[in-house]
This record gives C-alpha cells, sequence and structure tokens, in this order.
C-alpha cells in the first residue's frame, strides 16, 4: 500500500478531529426552522386579530361581510425532515355562527378564504365536522365548539394529513399537496376566538405514542419484507472485533460459534478474508493499549520496531497525531515545562502547514488554562482523544497489509461501514421524494427498539 | 463500487450505538461469556435483566439445532407456555425435526408412529398438507439423505428452525425477535432496494450483502 494511500488514511482521521472541533449537529433535522407562532402578517384585510402573545386569534367583533374569513397561518411552514409534525387549537369562544377552521395552507394561499376553500389547502370545519380540500369535502365527522381541543397533522411516512378532536384521532387522508404547507386557523363570525398551541405545552394527543406505534408499523414491515442472509451477522460482528483489537472477546465467542457451527467454517466469500481482519492483529492490540494508557514514547518506539514506514520521515499524519498525543499527555500529568519544551521541539515544525496549523494550535490552547479541562479545547485531554489516535495508528497499520485491495477498508469495520451506507442511502431516498419524512438515524433506531 | 465512497466516510458513527448493536446480537444469540468479556472490555452497563432467560434460551436452541426436538418441546413448554400453541408452523417444524431424527437413526416403525400421533392432526390445514407429504415420503427411502427431500435432514434446516424457535421465545418474552444487528441488514437492503426502484437503471445495482461486504 503506497505512501499516498496512507496519508490519505491519515487525512480522514485529521479530519474526523477537526469535526470534533467544530462540534457539528448531529443532524441536519436540527436545521428546520419550526412554527412557533401566529404571524399577523399572513391575515389580510385585518379580518382577523392575533394577540399580543400570537398563540391567539379571534374574529374582530366587527360585523364584516360573511364572505370574509380572517385566516391567519404559522411563522414558519410545517418542518418536512421528521415523520410526524402536528400542532393543535382549542377553542376559547365558539362565537355566533362557530365556522372555525384549522388546517394547513401553501404560502401562496389568498388569506380571505378559510383552509380547505381552494385545492392546495386542508381544513377541518367546526360547524359541519366536514373536511375541505379544495371545495371537495369529504363525510361528516364530529363538529366542535367552545372547549374543545382539536389537534392537525401531517404523517410524512404514510403521506396523510391527520386531525385529531379532544386527544382522538379523528381523520386521515392522502396529503396531494407538495412543498411547505403552513399551520393555519380560520374565523369567521363574531367573538370566535382560538388559541394555538405549537408544542410549548403539552398536546391532549398522544403524539409520542402515536409515534411509535407508527415506527414500530414500519419496523415490521421491514422485518416481514426482507429475511437476513443466514449467519451474515456473524462476520460483521467478528470483523468488528478484529478491527478494534478485542482479543478476549473474540476467543469467547469463536468458541460459541465452533459450538453453533462446527460444519460451517467462516466463509470467506462472505467478506473480507480472515487473513485480512485479522492481519497484525497482536501488534495493533499492544499499539492500542499503549496509545490508551498514554504510553507515547513506547508508542513511536514499538512503530519505530514494527513498522517504520509510517513514522519514517517524521512529517505524515500519523507522527503529527502521536507528536500532539504526547504534549497533551504530559499536559495531563501536569508536566507543563516538559510540555512547553516537547511543543518548540516537535509541533513548531507543523504550526505553519496549512493542514496542521490550526490543529496543532488547539493544542498549545491547553498551555494558556490554569483548568485546561474545562476550556473549549478539554476535549483534548478526554479518553476519546486517545480513541482517535488509537484508531488512526490501528488503519495506518491495516494499511501496510500487502494483500489490502482497498484503502477504504482500513478506516472502518464492514459494521460501521454498513450503518454509513444505510444513512447514506436513506438521506439519497428521502431527497429524491421531495425531501420529506424521518431518515434513518442509528441512535433513534437502536432508542425506540433496543435499549433497556 | 456503485457507493460513492467520500460521502459515506463523512458519516460519524456513535461508539455507544455500535457496542448497543453488538450487545444486542450477543443477547439474542445468548454468547454469555463473550457478552460478560465485551461488557467488561467497553464499560458498558450489563444487562442484568435478560441473563438467567439467556442460559434457559441457549439450551433450547441448542436442543432443536442438534435435532433434539422432544427436548425442545419440553422445554419451550415449561419457558414459555402456550407459545407452540399460538405458533402452529413452529410447532410442526419441531416435531417433523423429532420424526426426522427417527427416519435418520432408521427407526422407521416408530417414525411411523410418531407421524400418525402427532403430525397428521396438522394435515387438515391445507398448508401443511405438501409438507407433510415430503416428510412422509422420507419414510419410503432406504437411504433418506439420497431422497430429494434430503435438505429436511440437513444442519441448515435445523439451524432454521432453532432460529425460529428462539425468534418466537423472545417475542413472547416482549424481546425484539430481530438482533439490532440483523435489523440494520435489513434496513439496508430495503433502503437499497428502494433506491434502485427510484433511480432505475441509472442508479444503484440490487443490495448484495456479500458484495457489500467484500468491497
Amino acid at each position: 500500500m503506497s505512501e499516498v494511500t496512507r496519508d490519505l488514511i491519515g487525512d480522514h482521521f485529521l479530519d474526523l478531529w477537526s469535526k470534533t472541533r467544530a462540534r457539528k449537529p448531529e443532524s441536519d433535522e436540527e436545521e428546520e426552522e419550526l412554527p412557533t407562532e401566529l404571524d399577523p402578517d399572513s391575515i389580510a384585510g385585518g379580518f382577523a386579530v392575533v394577540g399580543p402573545d400570537r398563540l391567539s386569534v379571534r374574529y374582530p367583533n366587527v360585523s364584516l361581510h360573511d364572505h370574509d374569513a380572517g385566516v391567519v397561518k404559522a411563522n414558519h411552514a410545517a418542518p418536512m425532515k421528521r415523520m410526524i409534525y402536528y400542532f393543535e387549537i382549542f377553542v376559547q369562544n365558539e362565537g355566533a355562527k362557530g365556522r372555525i377552521t384549522v388546517g394547513f395552507t401553501t404560502s401562496a394561499f389568498n388569506a380571505h378564504r378559510q383552509p380547505g376553500w381552494e385545492e392546495s389547502t386542508f381544513g377541518y370545519n367546526a360547524d359541519d365536522g366536514l373536511f375541505y380540500n379544495g371545495q371537495t369535502s369529504r363525510e361528516a365527522f364530529p363538529t366542535f365548539t367552545a372547549g374543545d381541543t382539536v389537534g392537525a397533522g401531517i404523517n410524512y411516512a404514510t403521506r396523510n394529513f391527520f386531525f385529531t378532536l379532544n386527544g382522538v384521532m379523528v381523520a386521515f387522508f392522502d396529503k396531494d399537496i407538495k412543498g411547505p404547507v403552513f399551520p393555519s386557523v380560520s374565523v369567521h363570525s363574531h367573538f370566535e376566538e382560538v388559541l394555538v398551541n405549537f408544542g410549548q405545552r403539552g398536546f391532549a394527543f398522544d403524539l409520542k405514542a402515536y409515534e411509535a406505534e407508527e415506527r414500530f408499523i414500519i419496523e415490521e414491515k421491514i422485518g416481514d419484507r426482507v429475511s437476513v442472509p443466514q449467519n451474515a451477522d456473524h462476520g460483521i460482528v467478528r470483523s468488528y472485533l478484529q478491527h478494534y483489537g478485542y482479543g478476549e472477546t473474540l476467543k469467547h465467542l469463536d468458541i460459541s460459534l465452533q459450538s453453533i457451527m462446527p460444519s460451517i467454517s467462516a466463509a470467506p466469500e462472505d467478506g473480507a478474508s480472515e487473513e485480512d481482519t485479522m492481519y497484525a492483529f497482536n501488534q495493533r492490540r499492544t499499539l492500542r493499549q499503549l496509545i490508551n494508557s498514554g504510553k507515547i514514547d513506547e508508542t513511536f518506539s514499538t512503530l519505530g520496531m514494527w513498522y517504520p514506514q509510517i513514522i519514517e520521515g517524521d512529517s505524515s499524519v500519523i507522527c503529527f497525531m502521536l507528536h500532539c498525543q504526547k504534549f497533551i499527555e504530559l499536559v495531563r500529568d501536569e508536566k507543563i515545562a516538559d510540555a512547553l519544551w516537547y511543543g518548540k521541539s516537535e509541533l513548531a515544525k507543523f504550526m505553519n502547514s496549512s493542514a496542521f496549523g490550526d490543529i496543532a494550535k488547539d493544542c498549545s490552547a491547553l498551555l494558556a488554562y490554569g483548568q485546561p479541562k474545562e476550556c473549549f479545547v478539554g476535549y483534548l485531554l478526554g479518553d476519546s482523544q486517545r480513541e482517535l489516535v488509537a484508531d488512526a495508528v490501528n488503519a495506518t497499520i491495516l494499511s501496510t497489509n500487502p494483500n489490502m485491495k482497498d484503502g477504504s477498508l482500513c478506516k472502518y469495520p464492514a459494521l460501521e461501514r454498513l450503518i454509513q451506507q444505510v444513512t447514506a442511502c436513506s438521506l439519497e431516498k428521502r431527497s429524491l421524494k421531495g425531501g420529506e419524512g424521518e431518515a434513518f438515524r442509528l441512535s433513534r433506531h437502536l432508542n425506540s427498539t433496543y435499549k433497556a | 463500487m456503485d457507493a460513492d465512497p467520500p460521502q459515506f466516510g463523512n458519516i460519524d458513527v456513535n461508539e455507544s450505538d455500535i457496542h448497543t448493536i453488538v450487545l444486542s446480537y450477543l443477547v439474542h444469540n445468548c454468547f454469555k461469556d463473550t457478552l460478560e468479556s465485551f461488557v467488561s472490555c467497553t464499560g458498558m452497563k450489563q444487562p442484568v435483566d435478560h441473563m438467567q432467560d439467556m442460559e434457559k434460551r441457549k439450551r433450547i436452541y441448542h436442543f432443536a439445532l442438534d435435532g433434539n426436538a422432544s427436548k425442545a418441546i419440553e422445554m419451550t413448554e415449561e419457558f414459555a407456555p402456550g407459545l407452540l400453541e399460538e405458533n402452529k408452523d413452529l410447532h410442526f417444524d419441531l416435531l417433523s425435526l423429532h420424526f426426522v431424527e427417527l427416519v435418520s437413526s432408521h427407526k422407521t416403525q416408530e417414525a411411523l408412529l410418531f407421524a400418525q400421533c402427532q403430525l397428521t392432526d396438522f394435515g387438515k390445514e391445507q398448508k401443511y398438507v405438501k409438507k407433510l407429504e415430503d416428510f412422509m415420503a422420507l419414510l419410503a427411502y432406504d437411504e433418506p439423505e439420497k431422497s430429494p427431500m434430503f435438505h429436511l435432514l440437513s444442519s441448515d434446516h435445523r439451524q432454521h428452525v432453532a432460529e425460529s424457535l428462539n425468534r418466537a421465545i423472545l417475542a413472547h418474552t416482549k424481546l425484539p425477535s430481530y438482533s439490532a444487528m440483523e435489523r440494520l441488514i435489513q434496513q439496508t437492503t430495503v433502503v437499497r432496494q428502494c433506491l434502485s426502484q427510484e433511480l432505475g437503471k441509472d442508479g444503484h445495482k440490487p443490495f448484495s450483502l456479500k458484495d457489500f461486504l467484500k468491497s
């Protein structure tokens, strides 16, 4: 494996380090704006008045023309990158005629009409209990009046609008409207008044339970649709343990596997061969243990003995990471004078490089603080930093395997690549389907089923 | 390779999530010693509640795997009463394992008697008739392993039945019947299938786990 590939691996881990510094949000789902209040500017012609907290709306006391409904929208469209969006209204006062409508409209919607009046809108009407979607109404459902809590939601997984009344699901319909939609409410007669809840208070409807049920249904469908290739999981777990050097665990696993599959050997066609995943197992394990105990000098000397090519020239990413770690360990042990000296003699040469400069500065910043653990570079003193360096060395040693055809296999074992694959493909699938719905997120998936 | 490596490589995988997946795999397969070792190496919290059940499930699994169906059935009825009544397909498969054991040991008379007592009742339902016929046909061969139904005698088949039994027991005790590892494989396969459909022939090829692991 060439020098170039080796540094590609190094660059990858450097990149990971940069990401830790930047502390990026876990997913794009956190970046969408949410509806939080009503937008008085969305009302045309004064046919509705929004309260000062922007969470209530009423029909002005002045008698107005029968055709002029007062419609108000939320300040942002309903977020799309999730499975379900939901909001509720509470009817404070049904007014003279009780013609409140709640639902969703698009930004282009003409604001004199109730949601549902035009095709790109959908609304549930208090007066007749009908659901409107551009003049077509559906079967009659319960009407609602003062004291009732009505909810309107979007289920992106099933592509439905759904409505609830006092905590109970009333109906759901196909969501034919494409693109962003705004939670909307309209009032249409004297004294009608409605309070709106965008999630700031608890909902009458058990949204969490509904979400859990829907996710469960989706999970079950996947289970029914696809069978798991027999014994595929064993190889994947083994290669994970082999990659990260879990020697003792691997031994136990192999004994257990032997007892259930004596005739079936770890089939080589089922993945990277045993030689490749077990390559330099003991060496990698030893080096990982050294790094995790902070013994960087020994790490350098051991590498020099076993894999001199990795630290030759003292300029590669691995060298940089190890020197930084040595510096960090000195700070950890409060050997400040030694750290200063080490920084000057070994880290200085990296400071001017565009690739390493910023990160190296993080390290030297450690010296500036009396309590380095509490400052923004405190993460350097944690175990996770040692793990990062150990992972980088691990991957680089794997790359010295003359049989290794693909350098990218060194960075991540099959298990992690599988997770990356499903996450990335899920995101791609969502963007192909108009960017709606929740993409696969491993922690969410595990929390709903597997965490105790 | 059809995946875009730089794009995939950017997705960070959380270590504790990976540990959860491995743990779920170990609990599912009742690998108790491995589990204890892994837990101590990673400093995770040991899942206390599932440990005792794991021993029992393991023994039931091994009985089924070895073809000792009667022991497996006995322990299952003790550990998870009502399970076999609720899972007739599974019950049938287990009983037929016993039948196959008898046939393999050339205890033809016993096999016949057993079939008449325990299996033919299932024949009242259409879906079992074909299976029954396959099993009974084994009796006609001096060397059943050379018959067209030889797969019914194979360790693969026993493994398949043992796994179904394990899943049924897990479900019965309100645990997930597929391990997180298996779910992950299923999720990946499904989402890749969806993508293939969306992208048509310009897009990704159908997902093959084997190819993926090799690539």
